[in-house]
């Protein structure tokens, strides 16, 4: 094992040095060189950015703690300043907390959070001379694998991951560790063998063991595993008891400003509610819980141990939490006096006690933030988004009886069935939150800034057929809004169209789409969800090189008996149960939470959490 | 009077006078020595909360912890005698806080020691002189380097340019050298004449960086050891020093580590 040198001209000359220098508290630092298994847990963006997700937090403490045969390092892309200094000297990517480069690890990990990242993966492997396709890699390479919430479609990095594992990782990871160990110990030298070794394991996808056919149109005929010791579908894994579930004791507390810099509490996985564009509310699918008991347990721990002055209940409708009012009163009594303030996101205040809303952090610095996604309660019906004007205008008002004067308004345009109307109703939203304001002779310090992304449709998701609004139209109706809104109160912000439009292509890609993704990586792309190096002519270049129409993945509707690329993967949730849906969706037709009664999608299979109350 | 003034006073008022003031000196090492001023604050305030220790907050609607640094250190720059004043809101014992605190704190942040302070002057103002030690590179080696050194204790004027972020002046730098002293780096023989303590941990571990630059930076390495002020008045910056060194060699000296020994305040 070798360790790479840094000296200090390079660190000083690159911004925020502290991102590649580790020592963090919590940091897990084991004598290298005594273990069986190495582990790089890679992250593609930049430490700031890495550092806030909870998966890695968790997962990194995991195979540290319930393995000492497994040692688990932490990699993040370097920014552009560093790696140009590191490719001008020879440095090659390295682990921040021995300064190992990656490629002498057992297995580099990637975790896969947004479609975006998927070039700074292709440039870590090349930055840690791996070879970049898996077919090139031999005996003595790392192994490749990938996890994360764009791993439920893999295929557009089926080239270059050896293997992926679908869904939460908490068992799945050390089993795989375990395998890797046996496979190591038994002195073979065939990578192939380990990943038939690997295959067996639920929930592992290894992209090498299929055979994919297209037809004349393009579209894919068939995903067939090459023979039947290798599972023909791989379902996801998920973990039924949250309450006994691996929670790390201690967390890693950053040295350096990050993104999320508290304790993240995770209330529960899954979502209950099936708005229809958002594929977290199914892929998590089904709704369980952490007991009230478990959280305060963990959040007292973790406060302790990390010496964090917040904690932040996460998780994708926090006022879906069975416990909520409980919890947060509990917590707040507890933490008030060691001076820990408590952020509770995505709250409806209309729901919850006044002398409550108070004490929670969030709540008294950040003014208020609302996602009614649509303008207009037709779209609101068409996406099964349950926000009515009623509870709208109720839960302004709170804001105005509280003296906020910041409102943010989230939405969306580009979505099936939308039109201009729709659109004009966003504005008119906007309006009317300035209009109740001014019924109460409030509204001259108000600012509401609307946030509007434009509507990608994903795979597991009932638009999962859809065409994406073409860049022209999304174009057009931002452009309505910006002409609609004068500059004033209302203030707008908007995601780039291109980038709407690259993201549609890698959500919803098949195999053939890593051909665009290397080609765009060997003109230079990466970091590509940063404004600053987002380098749309290089993609186009690369779009037009690989022979692929990107709207073949974007504008084109599929039809319901179309086999998707992402079909090899089973998530619970049924496609019969998708198409339901959008057939609802175009029928305008609410459909109930999981609270309120079942609708069959399929992730009873899974036979836990909210599904076995019914 | 000044804010950390007051914030010092109010410690030892709360209580009933039960409060007190500990000034330590600490490490700041290896990995942590990229972390800016105000981030080490923070990585302070949530060690301390980890610790358990009792420190005191100042008043007010954001009650802020009393801790209160010296002077900020340039970035990269490791030190083993930074200096931090912290408000107790009960009497401690010094040895227990130290050990509570080095438990919860980085590795490569340490305390060393601490004695208690009387609330009457603050940190920052206290600081008036110091040492550094710089490794160094440049054609001629030492001998180059001995003769700058020479020149520049024998002349009236030091010229170093002082950059901020949109002028650059000129500076006479002489009257803040105090002394200078330049010899062969060899490793880790020369760690005593460095560092203060390099039985320490987290000293050995800044040693052992320095070790390690021997055979993978090109040339021959120096050490220069420099006496200066140090502190609110007249602060010799190394990076000031160090363009003053190029321009009296005449030549290009690469500076490849910076180490900060000593502190004396009053």
């Amino acid at each position: 094992m070798s360790t790479v040198y840094l000296s200090d001209e390079i660190l000083n000359s690159v911004n925020k040095p502290a991102r590649y220098t580790g020592g963090e508290i919590g940091a897990v630092y084991k004598k290298p060189g005594t273990y069986d298994v190495r582990f790089a847990f890679c992250f593609p963006d930049n430490y700031d950015v890495g550092m806030s997700c909870l998966g890695l937090r968790i997962l990194y403490h995991l195979m540290n703690e319930q393995r000492d045969y497994c040692y688990c390092e932490r990699c993040f892309a370097p920014w552009p300043d560093m790696e140009e200094k590191m490719r001008a000297n020879n440095i090659p990517l390295f682990s921040i907390e021995t300064r190992t480069p990656i490629n002498e690890f057992d297995l580099v990990g990637f975790t896969l959070q947004f479609e975006m990242s998927f070039t700074n993966i292709l440039n870590m492997l090349d930055m840690s001379n791996i070879p970049m396709f898996t077919k090139d890699r031999k005996y003595g390479d790392p192994f490749v694998c990938a996890g994360g919430p764009c791993a439920m479609n893999p295929e557009p990095l089926a080239d270059f991951v050896d293997f992926f594992l679908i869904g939460e990782g908490e068992e799945m990871n050390l089993e795989m560790l375990d395998v890797y160990r046996e496979w190591k110990h038994s002195g073979s030298t065939d990578r192939q063998e380990f990943l038939r070794m690997v295959s067996k394991i639920p929930g592992v996808y290894v992209p090498s063991l299929y055979d994919v056919t297209y037809n004349d149109d393009g579209t894919v005929n068939a995903i067939t595993p090459v023979d039947d010791t290798v599972p023909a579908k791989v379902r996801k894994r998920i973990i039924n008891d949250l309450d006994n579930v691996y929670f790390p004791k201690d967390i890693i507390v950053p040295l350096t400003e990050v993104i999320h810099d508290r304790i993240m509490l995770e209330l529960f996985r899954g979502c209950i509610r099936g708005c229809r564009f958002c594929q977290a509310g199914f892929i998590y699918r089904p709704f369980r819980e952490k007991h009230a008991d478990t959280l305060v347990d963990n959040a007292l721990t973790l406060e302790c141990n990390s010496g964090y002055e917040e904690i932040s209940l996460t998780s994708l409708s926090t006022s879906d939490y069975r416990e909520l009012e409980p919890l947060t009163r509990q917590l707040v009594d507890l933490l008030a006096p060691k001076k820990v303030s408590l952020s509770v996101p995505s709250l409806r205040v209309d729901e919850f006690p006044d002398d409550l809303l108070d004490r929670i952090e969030s709540v008294r610095k950040s003014g208020l933030t609302i996602a009614p996604e649509a303008g207009t309660q037709r779209m609101r019906d068409v996406i099964n988004k349950g926000v009515t004007m009623e509870d709208f205008d109720k839960t302004i008002n709170i804001a105005i009886d509280k003296g906020r004067d910041r409102v943010k308004l989230y939405f969306m345009i580009g979505l099936p069935t939308e039109t201009m109307e729709d659109v004009e109703g966003i504005a008119q939203m906007a309006e009317h939150v300035v209009d109740l304001f001014k019924a109460k002779n409030r509204a001259k310090r108000l600012t509401v800034s609307l946030g509007i992304s434009s509507f990608v449709p994903k795979p597991f998701t009932p638009f999962q057929w859809e065409a994406q609004d073409s860049a022209v139209s999304l174009k057009e109706k931002q452009d309505y809004l910006k002409k609609r809104l004068p500059r004033g109160k209302i203030t707008l912000s908007w995601n780039d169209t291109p980038t709407s439009v690259l993201e549609a292509v890698f959500a919803r890609g098949d195999r053939r789409t890593g051909d665009i993704l290397y080609r765009a990586w060997q003109k230079g792309c990466k970091f590509d969800s940063w404004h600053e190096w987002l380098n749309l002519e290089a993609w186009f270049q690369a779009i037009e090189e690989s022979g692929l129409d990107p709207k073949f993945y974007t504008e084109r509707a599929r039809s319901t008996d179309e086999v998707l690329p992402w079909s090899v993967i089973d998530v619970g949730v049924t496609e019969a149960f998708l198409a339901r849906e959008r057939d609802r969706a175009y029928k305008g037709l609410i459909t109930k939470n999981c609270k309120q009664a079942c609708n069959m999608c399929g992730a009873k299979c899974f036979d836990g959490g909210i599904c076995n109350e019914h | 009077m000044s804010t950390d003034k007051k914030q010092v006073i109010n410690t030892i008022q709360d209580n009933g006078g039960l409060g007190c003031v500990i000034r330590y000196r600490f490490v700041k090492g290896e990995t942590v020595r990229y972390i800016s001023h105000l981030d080490m604050l923070h990585t302070f305030e949530r060690a301390v909360r980890r610790a358990h220790i009792p420190i005191s907050y100042s008043r007010g609607y954001n009650p802020h912890p009393s801790l209160i640094f010296g002077m900020a250190l340039s970035l990269g720059v490791s030190s083993e005698c930074e200096a931090m004043d912290m408000g107790l809101a009960e009497k401690c014992e010094i040895d227990v806080t130290l050990d509570k605190a080095n438990k919860a704190l980085p590795m490569d942040l340490q305390l060393l020691d601490g004695q208690f302070t009387p609330p009457k002057n603050s940190i920052m103002a206290a600081v008036y002189a110091g040492t550094y030690a710089l490794l160094v590179e440049t054609e001629g080696g030492t001998a180059k380097i001995a003769e700058a050194i020479n020149k520049m204790m024998a002349s009236e004027e030091v010229i170093a340019i002082k950059k901020s972020k949109d002028s650059s002046k000129e500076v006479n730098i002489k009257h803040m050298i105090k002394g200078l002293e330049a010899w062969d780096y060899t490793g880790h023989d020369c760690d005593t004449r460095i560092f203060k303590k390099p039985e320490h941990p987290a000293v050995a571990a800044i040693a052992d960086a320095w070790a390690m630059t021997l055979d993978r930076e090109a040339g021959k390495l120096t050490v220069i050891k420099l006496d200066c002020t140090m502190g609110c008045k007249d602060n010799l910056r190394p990076d000031m020093f160090m363009n003053a060194l190029s321009t009296v060699c005449g030549q290009d000296v690469r500076c490849i580590k910076i180490h900060k020994s000593e502190m004396h305040y009053n």
